[in-house]
């Protein structure tokens, strides 16, 4: 725990956004991205899916819609599609912040609030879109969350299956009953 | 005058029926198994609730005994049509179960949208959907596009294989015998599988950096949608999310793959590539792809909205490609696609409208189609500008020399003329309720042709009938009308019949 603490600490001193990048939503970023090609950029969100470390770079998605702070399977309310853009973190960065998991099933992702420059279109990269992240501030780390066993619905499907058997068993007798 | 069906007519129906959810349900244990393992409880129990489902539908089914188990033309084309209504209804079940839907109709139509191998989507919150949910997804797409009833055509032999065959919208016999032909086609779909997944996992993990796990989960769920040109992605940004070149050019051999029918592969199998080069669908996919992929290209240049030439190339190659294919991979999000207005749209949805070849996974028109009303056009054309005495040639090489009768141009020019009516008639139905025209057009022909790519129109508030077009427009599309028609003949004759 206390490792952790420190980790946190770290990410958050070491990389303290910078004053003049622009804060944004995730959603603007997608609805409108043009013009903030090449500003500075500082945005909140999930972090999801999975850590995809190539080259000096880690490759993760962040969310920025409500199922960051809450996702359905942890009592979040439907609220429409994910809403995710690329970050690019150089793996110093990236290792700094000490992550655990990204977020996907039954685990609810580490929030960042990141900051760094908007890539629209990049020329050098075949023309995909990202934020290539200079410095992380960890919000919230991960979280686990489980979805209980439905025991009733568990039980209704056995208990259909038993009656599919027995439909069968009864149909296969009165097959051989009818042979002549 | 119309002859009522009598109980031996719904015995023959339910029978087949019967079978067919026996094969859906062993392929559902596939889930079952997934969510065990990877200890996803909940979705567990909704798999095993519609194993129990499919197989009481079974039990009843084959519990109905006609005295015949034989199928005629008609009960052939009512089986299938009922299956492919019936089969993501019942696949509905553990999506409806997994909150991750507004109600029961929203995830029949991401049940419906998979099994046509669609990809259009309403589920919410996508990256944090259990794998074996993700899986089912993906399964969907790979049960749809290689066929149900090629599956069960497969499994068991039958009278009435010819009719189911020909119901799902396939008409190359690659071996005299359906059920021959049923697994032949199953043979190259998992040689695919094995080899596709092999390269997406190998390229997950060295090229986008993925762990082998993950690379393999990435790998096979990708493989299902791309072979199947499905469009469903293991994640929200679908195939943006690898940031990859690599990865999009292993999926994109993947997805024309998928886009060639069956007898193409049988003849590439066979190592009899200058006769495939002469077939008209071949020549002719090959110049509607070049036509609107200059188009898209062009388009997307005069947008201004990529500077260099390799992030032109790509995008545009990548999206006319998922276009043409009826995939529905996309690598910008819906709100920029909802952006590429003039030629690049008309190069996308023209793509998408025109589809791949005929008894392939991939939906729209098709190009054996395309090719075909082009020649009746131009051998119209050429008969009038002729003399009188002069004598036209109807003939044309699609596998061999073959004549294009006046029954066949008539039924080209009937499929496609409905073809443009489905599209049209989405379109309208989206303007009615406020959509742009481009946008509704477009959404219109991604749902119509089995592709999956979308301006935004498709989501969890969707108006109700919007939601119900788009359903039968990836019904009829799928199983190219006539077997849905059979059906309306059948309930018709059902209810005003003597």
């Amino acid at each position: 725990m206390i490792k952790r603490i420190a980790l946190a600490l770290v990410a958050l001193v070491g990389s303290a956004s910078p004053a003049f990048a622009v804060e944004v939503d995730v959603a603007v970023l997608l609805v409108d991205p043009a013009p903030l090609d090449g500003a500075e950029v500082t945005v909140e969100g999930e972090l999801i899916g999975d850590f995809m470390r190539r080259d000096e770079w880690v490759w993760v998605q962040l969310n920025g819609d409500p199922y960051a702070s809450e996702p359905l399977g942890e009592g979040g309310e439907l609220v429409g599609p994910n809403l995710g853009i690329a970050l690019r973190f150089p793996i110093a960065v990236f290792d700094a912040a000490a992550f655990e998991s990204p977020g996907g099933y039954g685990v609810r992702g580490p929030v960042v609030r990141v900051t760094g420059e908007w890539r629209y279109h990049d020329e050098e990269r075949g023309g995909e879109s990202y934020l290539a992240v200079t410095s992380v501030e960890v919000l919230e780390r991960e979280r686990r969350f489980d979805a209980p066993l439905p025991v009733g619905v568990l039980l209704t499907g056995l208990g259909l299956i038993a009656v599919s058997g027995l439909i069968h068993a009864a149909s296969r007798r009165r097959s051989a009953s009818d042979a002549p | 005058m119309l002859l009522r069906p009598d109980g031996e007519d719904a015995r023959v129906i339910a029978f087949f029926l019967g079978r067919i959810c026996y094969v859906v349900a062993a392929a559902s244990l596939l889930p079952v198994a997934w969510a065990g393992i990877a200890g996803e409880w909940h979705p567990f129990a909704s798999f095993v609730l519609m194993v129990g489902v499919f197989a009481v539908f079974g039990a009843a089914g084959t519990a109905a005994r006609p005295r015949q188990a034989r199928l005629d033309w008609s009960h052939g084309m009512v089986v299938v049509a009922l299956t492919w209504l019936i089969v993501p209804l019942i696949g509905s079940i553990p999506f409806a179960l997994s909150g991750h839907f507004a109600d029961p109709l929203d995830a029949m139509f991401d049940a419906m949208s998979g099994l046509t191998t669609t990809g259009l989507s309403v589920l919410q919150d996508l990256d944090h959907l259990a794998s074996s949910l993700n899986f089912w997804r993906h399964l969907l797409h790979f049960l749809g596009g290689q066929g149900i009833v090629i599956a069960a055509l497969s499994l068991f032999a039958g009278g009435g294989g010819l009719t189911l065959y020909y119901g799902e919208a396939r008409d190359d016999r690659i071996f005299p015998s359906v059920i021959s032909t049923a697994r032949f086609i199953w043979a190259v779909s998992l040689a695919h599988l094995v080899f596709g997944v092999l390269v997406l996992m190998v390229v997950g993990i060295l090229a986008v950096g993925l762990e082998p796990a993950r690379a393999l989960f990435h790998g096979l769920l990708v493989f299902f949608a791309a072979f199947d040109t499905g469009g469903f992605a293991p994640q929200s940004t679908s195939l943006g999310y690898y940031h990859s070149v690599y990865f999009e050019a292993a999926t994109a051999i993947l997805m024309v793959a998928g886009a060639m029918s069956f007898g193409l592969h049988f003849a590439l199998w066979r190592r009899r590539r200058v006769g495939v080069l002469r077939n008209l669908e071949t020549r002719t996919i090959l110049a509607t792809f070049s036509g609107t992929l200059i188009l898209g290209i062009v388009g997307l240049g005069a947008l201004g909205l990529y500077n260099g030439v390799f992030g032109l190339a790509r995008q545009g190659l990548f999206h006319v490609l998922s276009a043409h294919t009826g995939t529905g991979f996309a690598t910008v999000p819906s709100s920029e696609l909802a952006m590429w207005g003039g030629l690049a749209f008309g190069g996308v949805a023209i793509a998408m409208a025109l589809g791949g070849m005929a008894s392939s996974t991939a939906g729209g028109v098709k190009s054996l189609r395309i090719g075909l009303t082009i020649k009746v056009l131009r051998d119209q054309v050429r008969q009038v500008l002729l003399p009188e005495q002069a004598v036209v040639s109807r003939r044309y090489h699609q596998g061999g020399a073959r004549t294009l009768t006046p029954a066949v141009a008539q039924a080209v020019l009937a499929v496609s003329l409905l073809y443009v009516a489905l599209f049209l008639l989405g379109a309208g139905v989206g303007i009615a309720y406020g959509a742009p025209l481009e946008a509704a057009l477009f959404e219109s022909v991604s749902a119509g042709g089995n592709v999956g790519l979308s301006v935004g129109l498709t989501d969890g508030s969707m108006p109700v009938l919007l939601q119900i077009t788009y359903m039968a427009q990836m019904w009829l599309g799928r199983l190219e009308f006539v077997a849905v028609f059979a059906l309306v003949g059948f309930l018709w004759s059902w209810v005003r019949g003597r």
